[in-house]
């Protein structure tokens, strides 16, 4: 968190300037364009699904629900922001532009004085973006354990681990086609895991609330008896 | 799911660290094998010529040298052709056994046949280009790119730096060039007015060239008098704008004929194809719309006398609406605080001493700088080159007007422009 924080305010503080923000407008004018762009996004916006592996393991205290959903709406935040500082600078050629975070803070006015020590700061975020792509896989470690019931981690990491190293060493010249099946042909599988499963989760709840229900009345009852019996003894 | 432990996040800390610090050791250490330096030529600027269907690319390339000791930066140029531009640069590598990189190039110039045709030719390879810095200069030229990067300045033994002084922010500041990017080029090319403007790259001889013996401080003077008033920025078209601090009036180099950069003027393009040119005077009147402008010099004229003015600062602004008679209106508004720098008569003491600017004096400069932002509009509308960018403003705050009059919105524009100076206290 502290690398994320020094790298990306930086990035903003050095893109600021550069932004046009009247290159957002108008705003939600083409709606199909929205509603088309929307299906594509999914796989980005799919953390939500990361949150899947606690189920059972967390022990929720007072005040945590609000903590997760500021901290959630502050990652959207973020995200938003930056996307609109990149398109700020960028407007119409911003699709053109690769490597999104090195963009940005290149035409900072002091830069070519002092140097690109906005690359560091990229790096910084490159780290980061390491770590955050080696969070689902530890994850899925530890939710395949959790299935199995077993203690060996390593193995199950070595299960998951090493097919995808073989897909990523076989696959990568394949880089475009395989984003372009992703994005546009497997987009509804991301809402299911991130959208849905979660929501589904909340039955959960309701069958707990029924077996604490069924047990509250069994307890009823036996006290109910007990009683009775002692009533009929004396 | 296991206890979370302290020793697991001490664990923790230690894998990020020892993998953060060997990351770091691969970011700093090496290439990775990928460029041999020795192999590697360090494209600074590229000139850009079209002959029929092929492209004349000019590579200005750093050759680090050593003299008397001590290291000095030098440059050739390659030429090669091709059908595209990427195809010539590959020439460069069959010729030389170089492999050009792009990473340090600064400018690219396109010469005057280039820009006859769509200048994205052209730029294309540039813009696909991933280690090519889109911040770079662009500008194109009189004649060809080619003679452009063979000149020899006495400003810097590397014509292309010499040239990028021309361009500098700072000249852009003082309202003498109207900069333009690859990137800001490019999204006016691939924006709704398809309009951009590049700088106008001369070579020009110098006008007065230093005397060797006798009158030596007489002459110098006259050279430093002729730079400076350049890096004031003056509006005369025929004056070369030299950086601070370079005009010791030294010939530099020996053999063929020494010249400097100018780069007042400005082509107007629409739809990537040059079509019009602002002359320096309308350059400047230009920039004090769209720049914010410091220290930049303002001539006037008032009852048969040469004024000048220091623009310290102008707030401009640029408003466009579409009211209910469905009539466009464009209203640029420039707030310009000046003093007055000098004039071309002498004056009293108490004239001198005197902080304020006389109010006919402003009047005068206010009339002139409306009637030259009035023909900067109209030379533009004129050769459909969307200057000031309304078919964007129409875009973005008239969208519900965009179908109907994106057309010919230049057309149809109603343009107001207000300008007032104020004094400096």
């Amino acid at each position: 968190m502290p690398l994320f924080l020094v790298s990306y305010v930086g990035l903003m503080i050095l893109s600021v300037a550069e932004t046009d923000f009247s290159d957002l407008l108008p705003i939600f004018s083409d709606k199909s364009g929205v509603l088309k762009g929307i299906p594509l996004s999914f796989n980005y916006f799919s953390d939500a699904a990361l949150f899947l592996p606690l189920l059972g393991s967390y022990r929720y205290k007072q005040g945590d629900g609000k903590k997760i959903m500021l901290s959630y709406a502050l990652g959207g935040a973020f995200v938003l922001f930056f996307l609109a500082v990149f398109y700020g600078i960028f407007g119409v050629i911003s699709p053109a532009q690769k490597n999104a975070f090195m963009q940005t803070a290149k035409y900072f006015s002091a830069l070519p004085v002092i140097g690109r020590f906005d690359l560091l700061l990229g790096y910084l975020m490159t780290i980061v973006l390491l770590f955050a792509a080696c969070v689902p896989i530890q994850l899925s470690v530890s939710c395949l354990a959790e299935v199995f019931q077993t203690e060996r981690k390593p193995l199950l990491s070595i299960v998951i681990n090493v097919p995808l190293l073989l897909f990523t060493c076989l696959c990568s010249r394949y880089y475009s086609k395989i984003e372009f099946f992703i994005e546009r042909r497997l987009f509804f599988i991301f809402p299911l895991f991130h959208l849905l499963l979660p929501l589904l989760a909340l039955l959960l709840l309701l069958k707990q609330s029924k077996k604490g229900k069924s047990r509250g009345q069994g307890s009823d009852e036996r006290k109910n008896t007990s009683q009775n019996k002692e009533a009929h003894h004396a | 799911m296991r206890k979370y432990t302290a020793s697991h996040a001490r664990n923790a800390v230690r894998y990020y660290i020892i993998l953060a610090a060997t990351l770091l050791f691969l970011f700093f250490s090496n290439d990775f094998g990928l460029a041999d330096i020795q192999k590697t030529a360090i494209v600074m600027a590229v000139g850009i010529d079209r002959e029929e269907d092929e492209f004349l690319v000019t590579a200005q390339i750093a050759i680090p040298s050593k003299q008397n000791g001590q290291g000095q930066a030098q440059a050739v140029q390659i030429e090669s052709r091709g059908e595209t531009v990427s195809l010539a640069f590959c020439q460069i590598n069959a010729k030389t056994g170089w492999y050009p990189k792009l990473v340090f190039c600064n400018l690219i110039v396109l010469g005057e046949e280039a820009v006859k045709q769509n200048a994205f030719d052209a730029l294309d390879f540039f813009l696909r280009d991933e280690y090519m810095s889109d911040s770079c200069f662009l500008a194109t030229c009189e004649g060809s790119a080619k003679d452009i990067l063979n000149t020899q300045t006495p400003i810097d033994q590397i014509s292309s730096i010499a040239a990028q002084k021309v361009l500098s922010e700072h000249a852009q500041r003082l309202g003498t060039v109207a900069t333009s990017s690859l990137k800001d080029f490019s999204k006016g090319y691939f924006s709704a007015g398809k309009s951009g403007y590049l700088p106008i790259l001369k070579a020009e001889s110098q006008q007065e060239t230093p005397e060797t013996n006798g009158e030596e401080s007489g002459t110098q003077g006259t050279a430093q008098g002729t730079f400076s008033q350049n890096i004031f920025g003056d509006q005369n078209p025929a004056m070369p704008v030299l950086a601070s601090g370079a005009a010791d009036g030294n010939t530099g180099t020996s053999g063929g004929e020494v010249k400097v950069f100018s780069a007042s003027e400005t082509a107007l393009f629409y739809d990537g194809v040059k079509v019009g040119t602002l002359s320096g005077d309308e350059t400047f009147a230009f920039c004090m719309a769209k720049d914010s402008l410091r220290l930049a010099a303002y001539s006037v004229k008032y009852n048969g006398e040469q004024y000048r003015l220091t623009i310290k600062k102008n707030k401009r602004k640029i408003h466009f609406s579409i009211d209910d008679n469905a009539v466009s209106n464009l209203r640029i508004t420039i707030r310009a605080t000046a003093g007055l720098r000098d004039a071309a008569f002498s004056q009293t003491v108490e004239e001198i001493s005197s902080s304020g600017v006389p109010a006919p004096l402003f009047m005068s400069a206010e009339e002139k700088l409306k009637e030259q932002i009035i023909g900067v509009f109209e030379k533009s509308r004129a050769c459909k080159c969307d200057l000031f960018e309304v078919s964007e403003r129409l875009q973005k705050f008239e969208n519900k007007y965009a179908a109907a009059f994106q057309e010919d919105i230049l057309e149809r524009l109603r343009l107001t422009v207000d300008v007032q100076f104020e004094s400096l206290r």
